[in-house]
């Protein structure tokens, strides 16, 4: 990659001929960070070594807080309605207490026994798939109603409600829309989860909710908005990102038939687990980076990133660096290292959701072709419509069709 | 080889529970970090080191013995 010194603008769109590839993005000497410049005007360093990344991801002296000078917002519809106080802005010391309350729904052990109801519903979702089609499109009819029944059971939101906080959380996250749609998106969220809190105030149940409003609420601990701050980001965030995911890797399987068969064929028990790492590597749907503002001055492997200056870790051209994955660019689920993924993100911000987002892409995957064996595109793979506007990266729709079906 | 857990960098993010299941734990009320076995046996050596890898907040460490 050329070296430059002129800021280009991130992010850039990606090459229509490649669409599981970012975009490349400009790099000092030896790949070192770069610059670019954003939608506000405002230039920012990119970082897109994976060591680098690490190195900046894992360094609290880089706060997530946007209300900090200088930090590199997403969008004005971004900031309009994902800035709260919340895990995902607060640095630490409060971002370990906000989160010690939170995580009692995201530990290995409970997402384990969420995974037979994950089943259940994925196992359902597919047979009415058959019983209605073929064609379907796996973004609407399996892609995300896996992650918005997950996040209903664990917040405890009713799901006959999931088409008016789908569409919210949706436009929450969506750049291409404007600061005040974004920002009355939000506000509805809130006030929907306002109401909400008020019904598990009068009658608590086994959800996170209860939960924030028995433990913290109540005592006044912690007010009302705080509560329904850190409810509104679980929902937003558990949605888009897990449902664009599986969507995907779908498509990702499909046009790899190689990988595809190997998956479906392979007896060893573990391959299913490392297909899922090497997808979240390969596919990276957060494409527009990790975002944070240096607090001091702080040498970044040799580069010297100012105190106030914005950094944004490009953790998907990160998880392309060649000098950590070999043919970084080849979809390998075979790859030893595929854990290492910063799919997630790294340092205490790394997504809280992540053993449930895999959870949830494990039972799709080990499932959709032992009961779809002949799935296929019903489009050839250009016609397929990606979703580039967003922070996180999608799929319109995703049209299959399929032959004969063994009965279940 | 011993693992050693630093509960005070640890932010509960699980990964050592879900990669080396059998060294690491999670508390229930709070995530925060429980080492099943201090000694690591030979066969899991490579999960020792890849929880170590994977800790997003460097709170797992592990010295030769």
């Amino acid at each position: 990659m050329a070296v430059t010194n002129e800021a280009v603008t991130f992010p850039a769109p990606r090459d229509k001929a490649c669409p599981f590839d970012p975009a490349a993005v400009p790099t000092g000497a030896e790949g070192a960070p770069g610059r670019v410049r954003i939608w506000d005007g405002s230039e920012a360093w990119i970082v897109s070594r994976y060591a680098d990344a690490r190195a900046v991801l894992g360094d609290e002296r880089f706060s997530a807080d946007p209300n900090q000078p200088g930090f590199p917002e997403k969008s004005a519809a971004y900031k309009a309605a994902m800035a709260e106080r919340n895990v995902r802005t607060l640095d630490n010391p409060d971002h370990d207490v906000e989160k010690r309350m939170l995580i009692r729904d995201f530990t290995v052990r409970r997402v384990a026994q969420l995974r037979p109801k994950i089943q259940d519903r994925v196992d359902s979702l597919i047979a009415a798939m058959l019983e209605s089609g073929p064609p379907a499109d796996i973004v609407t009819d399996l892609a995300f109603s896996v992650p918005t029944m997950v996040i209903c059971e664990m917040l405890g939101v009713p799901y006959e409600d999931r088409d008016f906080f789908a569409r919210r959380a949706n436009l929450c996250l969506n750049s291409a829309v404007s600061e005040d749609v974004a920002g009355q998106a939000g506000r509805e969220l809130e006030a929907y989860l306002d109401e909400l809190i008020d019904q598990k105030d009068r009658q608590p149940e086994d959800d996170l909710i209860s939960r924030l409003v028995v433990d913290v609420m109540r005592s006044g601990e912690r007010s009302r908005e705080h509560v329904i701050a850190q409810a509104k980001l679980v929902l937003v965030t558990g949605h888009e990102t897990t449902a664009n995911m599986i969507a995907l890797s779908i498509l990702a399987l499909l046009v790899h038939p190689d990988q595809l068969d190997l998956l479906t064929t392979s007896e060893d028990p573990k391959l299913l687990g490392n297909a899922v790492e090497e997808l979240l590597r390969y596919i990276n749907v957060a494409h527009t980076g990790r975002r944070r503002v240096a607090l001091e001055d702080i040498d970044v492997n040799g580069t010297l990133i100012h105190a106030g200056e914005g950094v944004i870790v490009a953790n998907n051209v990160a998880d392309r660096d060649e000098s950590m994955f070999q043919d970084a660019g080849r979809l390998d689920i075979q790859r030893e290292n595929a854990r290492s993924t910063l799919a997630f993100g790294y340092g205490i911000h790394q997504c809280m959701g992540q053993l449930l987002s895999r959870v949830e892409l494990e039972v799709v995957l080990g499932t959709l072709w032992k009961r779809i064996p002949t799935l296929r595109l019903a489009k050839s793979f250009e016609e397929i419509p990606f979703k580039e506007d967003g922070s996180v990266y999608g799929l319109h729709s995703l049209p299959v069709e399929w032959g004969t079906v063994i009965p279940a | 080889m011993r693992v050693i857990a630093d509960r005070a960098r640890c932010t509960s993010a699980g990964n050592c529970a879900r990669v080396a299941p059998d060294l690491f734990d999670q508390q229930e009320d709070d995530g925060l970090v429980i080492v099943l076995q201090a000694e690591v046996p030979p066969a899991l050596r490579d999960a020792a080191r890849e929880a170590e890898s994977l800790c997003p907040a460097n709170a797992i460490s592990i010295a030769d013995v």
